[in-house]
């Protein structure tokens, strides 16, 4: 009678290393995180609160996405983790490694490839699928936190959908500066009632949330709370008849893949103020340049005799 | 009172691979609440209690634990559910609907829908989680689902559910952001039904 295991026993861990339960958390701590991903994906943009534990790294560094990664990840799961858009950087490919040792999961760099894609302030330019999940990681849940301190105010005003604040901000940035100045972690509202905070990814990006067919969840580990937004949702950026909402346009493509209509870093090239602007997903600029795609750098380099990547 | 021992005559056996098949069955549910209408294959376990679809067996042993409290309908309720749950899951039962984190309805055409928790206006996730069985997702009213998580519109015909559900359903939805969500299950496969979606009749 092996399959008769009472709750809490050994049959409930199941170790990829050999020291931790598969994916890390405890299924007691796991089942409290579904349970409160169901929530959210019912309540569409609704912060559900959570008993956030402790991770391996410091707050700040994604402890939030990591415990909803942790908390959906099956061993069927490729995982991509990307932070502001690159695979390459410290945070993601801790994250990578992190979930590689204890779920045992392939990882991938290839958005295409993915089914959980972990994010730091990115969502990447392909478009995702309806068998793929996006996972943020949030420093500041609460959109309206930074106009009222108070979180009992700030539940009230989701309570009662009482979003005049936030429209005032808008205004005044409007009549001070000709133009609303949030630039990331632009407020949007979710299934015409909550408003949400996209996590500091660019206003860039926010278009993309709107319809999008994969599931988005969002987690935030210090201040203990999930909320989602399920496929094929209405996701609208604040705004005003006469300011419409505008995301940022950049002038000149990518660099290195002549990419347009892309979010693009700026990247410093030496102490004289040489300077290009590429694209911001890696993996993007990689699948394109590999189709043979090349921005005025690259083909200034291939002139020289470098190759594209140098 | 709750009984100090736990029935084991009666008792059926959980998933086989507790931590892995917590994990698909909990994807399938939360796609299932992801895509409204759409049926989802869930990993059953391999037995389940008198009368209990596998399905609702497999979504009991994933959400279910000694933090939520849980309600069976008359019919879900015998001696081999309560000690399914109290083994598996050290869930406590409850004897009133109202004071349900989640509801195993066997029966759910004859289930009393006004009584389930609806949250509060300030933590709407404080509501009730409906798992209703019933005998197919094919065979009953088609209705026409929209909504989030649904492109255009959905069609199902849940077997288990009819005229006075769906009237609830409709009063339920208008609660929105308030509410009860369910999931139904039949055979090995589970859908959902988020507060957010309205269903009206497929008129042909």
């Amino acid at each position: 009678m092996s399959t008769l295991q009472p709750a809490g026993s050994g049959a409930q861990f199941h170790s990829i290393d050999g020291v931790y339960n598969f994916a890390y958390l405890d299924e007691q701590t796991k089942r409290m995180i579904r349970r409160a991903l169901l929530k959210a994906v019912a309540i569409p943009g609704y912060q559900v609160p959570f008993g956030g534990r402790e991770m391996p790294v410091a707050y700040g560094w994604g402890t939030g996405g990591m415990q909803v990664t942790a908390s959906i990840l099956g061993v069927d799961d490729v995982l991509k983790v990307i932070d502001q858009g690159a695979d390459d950087t410290t945070n993601a490919v801790s994250i990578r490694r992190f979930f590689n040792r204890t779920a045992g999961v392939p990882v991938t760099e290839a958005t295409t490839e993915a089914t959980v894609i972990q994010t730091r302030h990115r969502i990447p330019e392909k478009t995702l699928r309806e068998d793929q999940v996006i996972v943020y990681q949030v420093p500041m849940p609460e959109p309206l936190r930074k106009l009222e301190p108070r979180e009992t105010e700030t539940r009230k005003m989701h309570a009662f959908a009482e979003y005049g604040l936030m429209q005032v901000k808008l205004y005044e940035d409007i009549s001070r500066h000709g133009e609303i100045t949030t630039t990331y972690d632009y407020p949007v509202e979710v299934n015409a009632r909550y408003m949400m905070a996209p996590s500091p990814i660019p206003k860039f990006d926010n278009p993309k949330m709107h319809a999008m067919p994969a599931l988005q969840l969002f987690g935030a580990g210090r201040e203990k709370r999930i909320y989602a937004i399920p496929p094929y949702t209405k996701v609208r950026s604040l705004d005003f008849n006469d300011y419409p909402f505008e995301p940022q346009q950049f002038e000149d493509p990518c660099a290195l893949c002549d990419a347009k209509g892309v979010f693009l870093d700026e990247v410093i090239l030496d102490d004289k103020g040489d300077h290009m602007f590429v694209c911001s997903d890696s993996d993007h600029c990689r699948d394109r340049r590999a189709e043979g795609h090349m921005g005025p750098r690259a083909r200034e380099a291939a002139e020289k005799g470098y190759g594209a990547d140098e | 009172m709750q009984p100090a021992a736990i029935d084991m005559t009666h008792l059926k056996a959980g998933f086989q691979a507790p931590v892995l098949d917590a994990q698909s069955s909990f994807r399938a549910i939360l796609n299932a609440l992801s895509f409204p209408g759409r049926v989802f294959d869930i990993p059953a376990p391999p037995e389940a209690p008198e009368g209990w679809p596998p399905a609702l067996a497999a979504a009991a042993l994933t959400l279910l634990d000694a933090d939520t409290t849980v309600y069976l309908d008359a019919s879900a309720r015998s001696p081999s559910a309560e000690a399914f749950i109290r083994f598996h899951a050290g869930a406590p039962i409850v004897d009133a609907s109202g004071d349900a984190h989640f509801a195993i309805l066997l029966n759910p055409e004859n289930a009393d829908f006004d009584t389930f928790r609806i949250g509060e206006d300030q933590y709407p996730d404080r509501s009730a989680t409906l798992l209703c069985a019933m005998a197919d997702f094919t065979s009953g009213t088609p209705m026409r689902l929209t909504g989030p998580g649904i492109k255009t519109v959905q069609d199902i015909a849940p077997a288990g559910v009819g005229a006075a559900f769906w009237m609830a359903w409709a009063r339920n939805q208008a609660l929105y952001p308030l509410g009860y969500d369910v999931v139904f299950a039949a055979g090995s496969a589970v859908v959902g039904l988020p507060r957010t979606v309205a269903a009206d009749p497929v008129k042909e």
